[in-house]
């Protein structure tokens, strides 16, 4: 019986002892600006193709054949048949993202942006990749947090007394699991393949050619460090969902995740996707450490920082 | 629901069962990039637009390899669509093919010699296997894999329906034509 009591608690204590409000607020930035920029540099470019009123695929056909007789959320189908205002619509989401990011009408601008995001991804889902999903779903839980509570334009403008700097991080936690939950599915899928456990995955993967990017390490033009970048990945992407959690391996972890994910990015074209991992790995900081950094970057007396468990 | 989406296939009944959930807030969840396994081919698509009088047209897909690092960047997305569904033959939703021609109809469409024919060219190149370990600037540069689909113009509409005409050449052991 104790021992259900404690597990209770130690559940509740997870999802709703009060934590710092910094760093989902310092995500809420980073995420916002990579936010604008994924809206910026991937679906504006190309929004005729994908979104106007003359697309590649008619929307009638691509919903009946993606989604069947479900419902899906779609506000550009509620626009005038102009591509002036689909246009509009994707800077909205663009005004949204700055916004969130900048910390101005911070709650009802993450709304925004997820709103915008969700009807972009549901329109056309054919260019979708795993990043679009991520981002789509840390917006939703972005939405229930309290992001305009430290680092605002709201906090400066409209708030005469500084706000509770801790809440309830349940929003917080949701994206954590997220992430890790990724990482753990990915872990199974790879090692479920045969191009994973005999060491050849890498080398596949860095001879598609849709995926160059910049210069590949020369490293990986060898047999030897392909199977050691593939191997690799294996035991990091093994630690991302474990070795994450405790206080202790914490802050390895997450150095190493984020070289990982720069990594990535280096070797292969992905857009933002793993920018919005790395944005998240400052929701496992330790928020004296954020106060710390802050501090000796303003040159400043590190406040007292609330600990984070 | 995340780990009911990500079950080999998410046909289960409860799978089934979330999925105007799913579907209505944007909460789909599948991650599997690279895995569990890769894709081993190179590809790329192009187009063949006939008009009437029977002189031709050619579209080609950006390259991404060929591009610079920024558009690279910035043509994410229509490489995303391109190489996994626009003539794709390994891609299962051939049903929207016909959908997709009158865009380049639109794209070239004179009155007076209105297009005829819409050809989507896919081709590909096997990335030689791990035994026979190959250095990038050593990658064959041929496309020696095509497949074609014909769609025929309707004159009245501008409209096509499925290919009147496939074939696959070169060698697609995953693939029945």
């Amino acid at each position: 019986m104790k021992a259900i009591t404690g597990a209770l608690a130690a559940w509740k204590g997870f999802w709703f002892a009060p934590a710092s409000v910094r760093p989902i607020c310092l995500f809420r930035i980073l995420f916002g600006f990579f936010l604008t920029v994924n809206l910026l540099g991937h679906y504006l470019p190309y929004y005729r193709l994908f979104f106007s009123v003359d697309a590649v695929y008619p929307t009638a056909p691509l919903f009946f054949f993606k989604y069947g007789k479900n419902q899906v959320f779609d506000l550009l189908l509620l626009l005038p048949p102009d591509d002036s205002f689909r246009l509009g619509f994707i800077y909205l989401g663009v005004a949204a993202s700055i916004f969130m990011a900048i910390g101005l009408f911070t709650r009802v601008s993450t709304i925004v942006a997820f709103a915008c995001l969700l009807t972009l991804n549901n329109h056309f889902p054919l260019m979708l990749n795993a990043g679009d999903n991520y981002a789509r779903l840390c917006l939703l839980f972005l939405c229930f947090a309290p992001t305009d509570r430290a680092f605002s334009l709201d906090n400066l403008l409209f708030r005469k007394e500084k706000p509770e700097q801790l809440f309830e991080p349940w929003s917080q936690r949701l994206i954590q699991i997220q992430f890790a939950f990724i990482f753990f599915i990915n872990w199974i899928y790879k090692v479920c393949g045969d191009i994973w456990t005999d060491g050849s995955a890498v080398y596949y993967a860095t001879r598609l050619t849709e995926f160059y990017r910049l210069p590949m390490p020369v490293f990986l033009d060898s047999a030897f460090g392909c199977k050691l970048a593939t191997w690799s990945t294996l035991w990091i992407e093994f630690l991302l969902f474990t070795l994450i959690w405790p206080k202790r391996t914490r802050n390895y972890v997450v150095v190493t995740g984020v070289l990982f994910q720069l990594g990535l990015d280096w070797c292969f074209n992905l857009g933002m996707f793993e920018y919005f991992f790395v944005a998240t790995y400052l929701l496992f900081a330790d928020p004296a450490t954020i106060d710390s950094i802050l501090a000796r970057v303003s040159r400043k007396r590190a406040p007292e920082a609330v600990a984070n468990e | 629901m995340a780990a009911l989406q990500n079950l080999p296939d998410s046909k289960c009944a409860a799978a089934l069962a979330v999925k105007p959930v799913v579907l209505l807030f944007g909460l789909t969840q599948r991650w599997n990039l690279f895995a569990p396994e890769i894709r081993t081919m190179n590809q790329y698509s192009m187009c063949l637009i006939t008009f009437r009088d029977g002189s031709q047209r050619l579209y080609e897909w950006p390259r991404i390899e060929l591009l610079s690092v920024f558009d690279r960047f910035t043509y994410l997305k229509v490489r995303r669509f391109v190489s996994e569904y626009w003539a794709n033959p390994f891609d299962n939703r051939s049903k929207l093919w016909p959908y997709g021609a009158p865009f380049m109809v639109a794209a070239s469409f004179d009155p007076d010699n209105p297009p005829a024919t819409i050809t989507n060219i896919f081709r590909g190149q096997k990335v030689p296997p791990f035994d026979q370990f190959t250095r990038r600037a050593n990658m064959p540069r041929g496309y020696v894999l095509d497949a074609t689909m014909r769609f025929p113009v309707n004159r009245s509409s501008m409209s096509t329906v499925m290919p009147d005409e496939k074939s696959w050449q070169g060698y697609f052991p995953d693939v029945t034509p």
